[in-house]
């Protein structure tokens, strides 16, 4: 390929990045691997690449070595895979963590009242004590993970979500088990809406809550999938 | 499709999109100093003596806001420009710590729970591993990955589109190293068992580099990594969690190929051994000594 045909290509692959960027952001899709609070940068990112792109056709400084082939895996990635979140295959290998991203403090959940606690607030209320608030009304929203390492009784399921700080790449999960007596007609990353009151066991010593649902209710997932404390 | 995939996909994206925008912002200024910075000027305001250029580096970030994907290529900039090489490599290393954006997100973070001390520790760390560490790394730096930009631009163009063609020149010879990061920091996440950390933190002489390590696979960005670092204090010793934060804004997986593309493979082996002994070793004396 000749110089002017891999600057022609170079300045087209900027675009595209571009492009994707801008669209992502803008359909909301950015929300799946970043916190909201970068949207705007990425905006003014994919502007300056979009400049770059027109800039570098007619540049005559020479192309750093495979910079363009380096260039062309996001682009691909992210052209050939449709926008997903995290899952629960991802939550299985964090299981050991679970609940660890809440952090030490405890900051106020929004409310007291507990039908409006996410699956984040009720995280927050296990870390000092749990045990007072056992028959109080929960709704949480979340998606369904089945697998065999949590052990479970077949009765249960947890509802899982990710806490995002940054990117994907420090999401941690936090999750509840549900009590429910048709547990397993839910397949695993199907999102769902729990009711149900908060009941506690401490057979092992240690508090653990579980919340005893009067409804499961399947819902879409939502556009915002991760919480952000 | 493969669940495992998926997740390596969604996690690399992540990385990408989260990071490129600080690669932008520091291409940007990496071109603004090659354009707009007189080098006889920065040879006359930066001390000579290697300390004192590695103090002035560790501490100019205090004037320009940019994580570890922004502060390489500035750093290289910086050095392309006549600074004095520890200059440059002191910048590198604290900038992402030393800078307005992560000095208020950690004092937001810690100050409510531990008190001042945890973000003095932090910064005084930070600097101190940063200017020995500079002080001490070659003067002559290799840069494989240098385009050439005597011929980017002529007299006679406009200086804003010089300024683009040359923070163009500057992000594609960065972002590979990114993509290469990125992808390797992704891969590790998803193939490494999440808990291993937590076995090794039980342990007071493991739990320092059980977290510096996790802070080299997590690889994440230095603005929000005191939420992180907040969290893990819940179940990991404070001064493992300072060594977590101390640590990954210097070294991660995806800064690793950015240094090497900006300062050549000698000096990042250097720099890497030098920041992991420094780090460790003072992490290990202020939680044997009660001071965090």
């Amino acid at each position: 390929m000749g110089i002017m045909s891999r600057r022609i290509f170079l300045s087209v692959v900027l675009c595209t990045l571009a492009g994707i960027l801008s669209y992502r952001t803008a359909m909301g899709q950015m929300a799946l691997y970043i916190h909201p609070r970068y949207e705007l940068l990425v905006y003014g990112c994919a502007l300056v690449v979009f400049l770059f792109g027109a800039v570098s056709w007619s540049s005559n400084a020479p192309l750093p070595r495979l910079s363009t082939i380096f260039l062309c895996i996001p682009v691909c990635i992210a052209v050939a895979f449709a926008p997903k979140p995290l899952g629960s295959a991802a939550l299985v290998s964090q299981l050991g963590s679970l609940n660890a991203v809440v952090p030490a403090t405890q900051p106020q959940a929004r409310t007291t009242d507990t039908q409006q606690w996410n699956l984040y607030e009720w995280a927050l209320a296990s870390t000092v004590d749990i045990t007072p608030y056992a028959g109080s009304t929960a709704v949480v929203e979340g998606f369904v993970v089945q697998n065999d390492e949590l052990g479970l009784p077949d009765d249960q399921f947890m509802v899982a979500r990710y806490v995002l700080k940054c990117c994907t790449a420090d999401a941690g999960g936090v999750g509840m088990r549900i009590a429910w007596g048709n547990a397993r007609q839910f397949r695993s990353d199907q999102w769902v809406r729990v009711s149900g009151t908060l009941a506690v066991e401490s057979s092992t010593g240690v508090p653990r809550p579980l919340i005893v649902a009067s409804s499961v209710v399947p819902i879409e997932q939502p556009g915002r999938p991760y919480l952000i404390p | 499709m493969n669940a495992t995939i998926e997740q390596f996909v969604v996690i690399f994206l992540g990385i990408f999109y989260e990071a490129v925008p600080f690669l932008t912002i520091g291409a940007l200024v990496s071109a603004g100093i090659h354009l707009f910075v007189d080098p006889v000027w920065l040879m006359a305001k930066i001390p000579r003596n290697r300390t004192l250029a590695a103090l002035a580096g560790g501490l100019i970030g205090l004037f320009f806001p940019v994580c570890e994907c922004g502060s390489v290529p500035a750093a290289r900039s910086f050095i392309n420009r006549g600074a004095p090489a520890p200059f440059g490599y002191a910048f590198a290393l604290a900038a992402p710590v030393i800078n307005p954006i992560v000095l208020i997100s950690t004092s937001v973070a810690f100050v409510g729970v531990t008190g001042w001390g945890f973000v003095w520790w932090r910064i005084g760390l930070t600097l101190l591993v940063a200017v020995i560490t500079a002080r001490f790394l070659p003067l002559q730096v290799s840069q494989p990955g240098v385009a050439d930009h005597a011929h980017t631009h002529t007299d006679d163009e406009l200086p804003v589109l010089a300024w683009l063609r040359h923070a163009s020149t500057d992000w594609l010879d960065m972002v590979r190293f990114l993509v290469f990061g990125a992808a390797l920091a992704a891969a590790v996440q998803v193939f490494v068992p999440n808990g291993w950390y937590v076995a090794l933190t039980d342990n007071p002489w493991l739990a320092v580099p059980a977290m510096m390590a996790l802070a080299v696979i997590m690889a994440i960005c230095s603005t929000v990594d005191a939420f992180v670092g907040l969290a893990l204090l819940r179940t990991i010793a404070p001064n493992a969690v300072l060594a977590f934060l101390v640590f990954g804004p210097m070294i991660d997986l995806k800064s690793i190929p950015m240094f090497i593309g900006a300062f050549g493979t000698r000096v990042t082996v250097r720099m890497i051994a030098l920041t992991t002994i420094l780090t460790a070793t003072a992490c290990l004396i202020i939680g044997a000594l009660g001071w965090v």
